[in-house]
């Protein structure tokens, strides 16, 4: 028994041995590493509530401009489209005015079946700060009183043709067809996705009708 | 003095190979630790105050847009039922303040009598900020109405009613009255007049029928 403990304790303090420096700097190292982390996600936690306070303060800004318009129903002149706010300097805001057709058919020439689209964009003054991105608050107004001198407020906008629209007609001299439209639209990137694949998909099918046909024909 | 006995012996020499730690290898050691966790708890301390303060701050502003949607809740109200509205403007020291009674009459049943609601921001005793307090009080209520407070730790509160036909602060002349009620909450833990954090409320009352 008492051989057997002498040799408990003979093996413990001979083979006792620390630490090399590689270990130990690379247990510093992973260490730092977690700490690190848990430093970064603590710092991107606090960004999210600063930017939740910011965008609650925003939307007390843009609530405040559009009450004013709904209380005012008057068009502004061109020193009521934006401006630093005057009781939170924090912020710009800036006022949109769009007049859009109300239902699908054509704007009327009275204008009777349109609305007026006014969106508040509030966005920090310092962009520096934090990246905030602009707060929007829309309100449709089905009039509002036009500027002094003006016979209707917020003028219907012609919808601005795209660039390759205007140099595709100058190069075919006249206005193209559905076809032509397609394909320089395909060319310019601008069809969306999914009615790309539903063209694609029509035209396979298209294809192996044909087959069919030239097929049966044939017999 | 050598011992007979050899397992004595054995033990004596083991011992007195063992490797151990000089006194300035422990202490150099102790240093390190003591640095390092030192650095931990500093980290940890600053983050815990950060927690904090965004907290604090997030509740201290929870509370005034609570009190402050409830106060136009209340406007609403009097507005449809054909209430009033009557401001009062003050100021302690250098904290504006203002004091609103909301009238709303009695509806058309005889259970429904005229409510006297009141909104006023005062100072705390020897605390320099101020108190928004609230109080409801029914035309034949017999016991007292008290002022329930509803949030503190403000600069200032306003509360200012633009008519119909008046020039908007903003510019145009308004076509329907506008009611406003600005308030400037302080940072937590900061009495600063100039580090305030403004919160306000707009209600247009041609909402109202």
């Amino acid at each position: 028994m008492k051989q057997n403990k002498i040799f408990l304790f003979n093996r413990d303090t001979r083979r006792q041995g620390g630490f090399t420096l590689l270990e130990v700097v690379a247990s510093l190292l992973i260490l730092s590493v977690v700490f690190m982390g848990f430093l970064a996600g603590f710092q991107r936690s606090c960004d999210k509530a600063q930017l939740q306070f910011l965008r609650e303060r925003a939307f007390s800004v843009a609530q405040r401009h559009i009450e004013t318009l709904i209380a005012s129903h008057q068009e502004p002149n061109s020193v009521g489209f934006s401006n630093v706010d005057e009781l939170d300097p924090l912020f710009n805001w800036q006022l949109e005015l769009v007049r859009i057709s109300g239902d699908s058919a054509a704007p009327k020439p009275d204008l009777t079946n349109t609305v007026i689209k006014a969106t508040i964009k509030v966005s920090l003054a310092d962009a520096d700060m934090l990246q905030m991105p602009p707060l929007e608050v829309t309100r449709y107004f089905a009039w509002l009183k036009p500027m002094p001198g003006s016979i209707v407020s917020v003028p219907l906008m012609p919808e601005e043709e795209p660039l390759w629209y205007t140099e595709l007609r100058a190069k075919l001299g006249r206005e193209p067809t559905v076809e032509e439209i397609m394909d320089e639209m395909l060319k310019a990137n601008e069809l969306p996705q999914d009615l790309f694949e539903e063209m694609e998909e029509q035209e396979a099918n298209e294809n192996q009708y044909n087959e069919l046909l030239k097929q049966e024909t044939s017999r | 003095m050598i011992s007979r006995n050899p397992d004595k012996q054995k033990l004596r020499k083991i011992k007195m190979t063992r490797r151990a730690f000089s006194i300035l290898e422990v202490l150099v050691t102790l240093m390190l630790v003591a640095m390092v966790v030192a650095g931990v708890l500093k980290i940890l301390n600053y983050v815990n105050d950060q927690s904090e303060a965004i907290e604090l701050g997030m509740t201290q502003l929870a509370s005034i847009e609570y009190s402050l949607n409830k106060l136009i809740a209340d406007v609403s109200t009097a507005s449809q039922g054909g209430g009033q509205i009557n401001i009062q403007q003050g100021s302690y020291d250098q904290h504006e303040t203002s004091h609103l009674t909301i009238v709303i009459p009695s509806g058309d049943r005889a259970a429904e009598p005229q409510i006297q609601i009141e909104w006023v921001a005062v100072p705390r005793y020897e605390q320099d900020d101020l108190v928004l307090f609230r109080r409801e009080k029914k035309k034949n209520q017999s016991e007292t109405a008290y002022y329930i407070p509803q949030c503190e730790n403000l600069f200032s509160f306003r509360a200012r009613m633009q008519d119909a036909n008046s020039v908007s602060a903003d510019g145009p002349a308004l076509e329907a009255a506008l009611l406003e009620v600005r308030a400037q909450l302080f940072r937590p833990g900061s009495r600063d007049p100039g580090h305030v954090t403004p919160v306000s409320r707009s209600c247009c009352l041609s909402r109202f029928p």
